[in-house]
């Protein structure tokens, strides 16, 4: 179960790294357009997302308020096809650093 | 009533997408109003309104539809993925009875001694807590929550936040909104989803409910509703300081809970206590996201930028003390001069490590997808951490029975001060039942509400639609009281720098009322800012007046200028209430003997 969940999690990062070039802005909530069933009439990020940020428009689910985006995942989460990333916004991923401590944790047992 | 009412028969998302299927569904599309058309008026009339339908507001409705009173749940946006949990829970304190702590008396016990009690909180309403927990997580095991681990058909217990013992669940919760939203629509509840109560509106001369309105954030529509008795549940007051990143909606809590129901509660003249008291959490260096619980109930270390472990400087317990100790550790180390702090998951086994990453997808999808994007692996390295932004968690006063100070008016939930998801849904239930007895200890039909008061909230309402000189967006206004809270009302907090901040907000209130919007998303928006406005006032006006810096649980009312704890006010509580004016803001510090005389309030009487 852990692999399957980490696995699908990668896929569909893959998926939307393969399709930000194609989308304005680049960042944000991906949905990759080849694999969305909303032609089908499936509405499910549209009715689920939490904030209500994404509308029906031109046949298809757009975001139409990125911006109050709160990176929760339910559209993804609810995506049957899984048709759905997230890329974060450089605000998010720059705040702080990833560097290391100098030493090792010492173990306090 | 009206065609947006869902009413899904069973608990999977297929049989919802199919209710709700293309030939019944309204597309929803974005509308912007043509001017001068006026909204359409809907009315409704049940006994109990629930306003707000999270967890506490879903267990609400069932509790007081199963107390056989006529219930309707109006939502702000959708019961099955809105409030705190819609993003999927990861764990739930539970009391199974599976070892002999695992019993409400030690529970109780344990739980006290946890320093969560706060000033002027009945004990008694913990109390209730504990002995009625069994019976509500057996409920939730009926309703088809996976608490049991799919894979060993055991519960997965841990420890943290100082429970005293391993009483969380770590369990696959991440439809745990939505199996919770099936039992209201199992119980055949009306739901109005998308429609944002804005005002409560009470006969002040006889002390009782008249009812609410509301407006319909999809199609503009006005709403009213005629109630015996209300239930207020819309949660916690988020967005009133900024975030360490700085987005707006990148917060610990819902950004979509803006603290609605407690300024709804000031203005219907309900006390407020305890709203100095903030919630705030660890969080990844920029993204405030949950996962606190799942890293220590896994073991993870916290460790300073030497490499120490410094946890147990603060609490005895280390890591898996209270969330309010660790983000107090955290702030320490780093006036210390040793931070940046750093999560430390590199001496779980390989299983753990596995076990660690996947509950913390299940609390909120895009923690992997963070932990990617930024290069993070967990195995090989310690993620840096910061503290949250605050968010209002307390305010509205309630007493063990979940009733407020105005007859009829019961609140439950974040917002009150309940902080475990566990405390919600009990309390939660409770509010239900405790609505549906008043409600029908009242005879007549409330005699609805006067129609002068209804055209004036309509003007209010409505009023950013309108076209104007000099108006601003909601995100310009609501950028000046973040900056002004967190610049002033922080953790560094001091006599002076609140005096600035309550002048500084008074200064913005001729810009509450220029808010623009341009269809009726953003009017939304442009009301819950001006709830944000409201509990940022609330919260400075209570903070100036505690003089000591408390802390316990998942809470904190620091001061910069009485860095300490103090025993007197320890036993003191500070009770707002609405003077003629919502902008005036009554204060009065109460004593604690005598508020426990007070603290009953009888249900029904």
């Amino acid at each position: 179960m852990v692999s399957k969940i980490v696995k699908e999690a990668e896929n569909q990062y893959k998926q939307a790294l393969a399709w930000r070039g194609k989308q304005n802005p680049d960042y944000g909530v991906i949905i990759n357009r080849d694999t969305c069933i909303a032609k089908l009439g499936c509405r499910n990020c549209i009715e689920f997302c939490p904030g209500d940020l994404i509308y029906y428009e031109n046949g298809r689910p757009e975001v139409k308020f990125l911006d109050e985006c709160w990176y929760c995942g339910i559209c993804s989460q609810v995506c049957g096809p899984r048709a759905i990333a997230y890329i974060f916004p450089e605000q998010i991923l720059k705040a702080g650093t990833s560097e290391q401590p100098q030493q090792k944790s010492k173990e306090e047992k | 009533m009206s065609d947006n009412k869902q009413v899904p028969s069973t608990d999977s998302l297929t049989a919802y997408t199919k209710q709700s299927g293309p030939a019944k569904r309204r597309e929803k599309v974005l509308v912007s109003p043509s001017p001068g058309s006026t909204p359409q008026v809907q009315e409704h009339d049940c006994d109990v309104l629930v306003i707000g339908g999270g967890v506490a507001g879903c267990a609400a409705a069932v509790g007081a539809s199963e107390a056989g009173a006529s219930v309707i749940v109006a939502e702000k946006y959708n019961i099955y993925s809105s409030g705190d949990a819609g993003t999927g829970e990861d764990h739930f304190l539970a009391i199974l009875g599976t070892d002999e702590w695992d019993t409400p008396e030690e529970f109780y016990r344990t739980y006290l001694k946890g320093n969560r009690d706060f000033p002027g909180e009945s004990k008694e309403l913990i109390r209730k807590f504990a002995y009625e927990l069994p019976e509500v997580t057996k409920r939730f095991e009926r309703m088809g929550m996976k608490f049991k681990d799919q894979k060993t058909g055991k519960y997965f217990r841990v420890e943290a936040f100082g429970e005293g013992h391993p009483y969380t669940v770590q369990f696959d919760g991440s439809n745990f909104k939505r199996v919770i939203a099936s039992d209201v629509a199992n119980h055949k509840i009306p739901v109005l989803n998308r429609v944002m109560i804005t005002k409560i509106f009470v006969d002040h001369a006889e002390n009782r409910i008249l009812g609410a309105s509301g407006f319909n954030t999809m199609d503009g529509s006005f709403h009213v509703f005629r109630a015996k008795s209300i239930i207020v549940t819309t949660g916690e007051g988020c967005r009133i300081y900024r975030s360490t990143s700085g987005h707006p909606f990148d917060s610990w809590h819902s950004p979509y809970n803006t603290g609605d129901g407690i300024a709804m509660a000031f203005g219907a003249g309900a006390e407020l206590s305890n709203i100095e008291f903030l919630a705030l959490t660890m969080c990844a260096k920029g993204y405030s996201t949950p996962g606190t619980h799942a890293f220590f109930g896994m073991g993870c270390h916290l460790i300073n930028s030497k490499g120490e472990r410094f946890m147990t400087r603060y609490h005895p317990l280390g890591e898996r003390s209270e969330r309010a100790f660790l983000t107090w550790g955290i702030y320490s180390e780093m006036r210390a001069g040793r931070g940046p702090c750093y999560v430390d998951a590199r001496h779980l086994s390989k299983e753990d490590q596995e076990r660690l990453v996947e509950t913390l997808v299940v609390d909120k999808g895009p923690f992997g997808d963070y932990l990617r994007q930024k290069g993070i692996d967990l195995s090989k390295e310690p993620m840096e951490v910061s503290i949250s932004e605050f968010h209002a968690q307390c305010g509205i006063r309630i007493d063990d029975e979940c009733a407020t100070t105005v007859r009829g008016m019961f609140a439950a939930g974040e917002g009150t001060g309940s902080t475990a998801v566990s405390r919600v849904a009990v309390e939660g239930y409770r509010a239900g039942r405790n609505a549906a007895r008043y409600a029908q200890s009242q005879g007549a039909p409330s005699k609805g509400i006067p129609a002068s008061e209804l055209s004036e909230e309509k003007e209010r309402v409505y009023a950013p639609l309108k076209t104007g000189e000099d108006k601003i967006t909601y995100l310009e206004f609501e950028k000046q009281v973040r900056d002004i809270m967190t610049d002033n009302v922080g953790f560094e907090r001091t006599d002076e720098s609140m005096r600035r901040a309550v002048k500084l907000l008074d200064q913005l209130t001729p810009l509450a009322g220029k808010l623009k919007a341009e269809n009726y998303h953003d009017l939304m928006r442009a009301l819950e800012s001006q709830n944000v406005y409201q509990v940022a006032k609330l919260v400075t006006r209570a903070s100036l007046e505690r003089k000591e810096t408390r802390w316990g649980g998942n809470l904190i009312a620091p001061r910069g200028d009485y860095p300490e704890p103090d025993e007197r006010w320890g036993r003191r509580v500070i009770v707002l209430k609405r003077g003629s004016s919502d902008s005036e803001i009554l204060v009065e510090i109460r004593a604690i003997d005598e508020e426990d005389q007070q603290q009953r309030i009888k249900v029904g009487a």
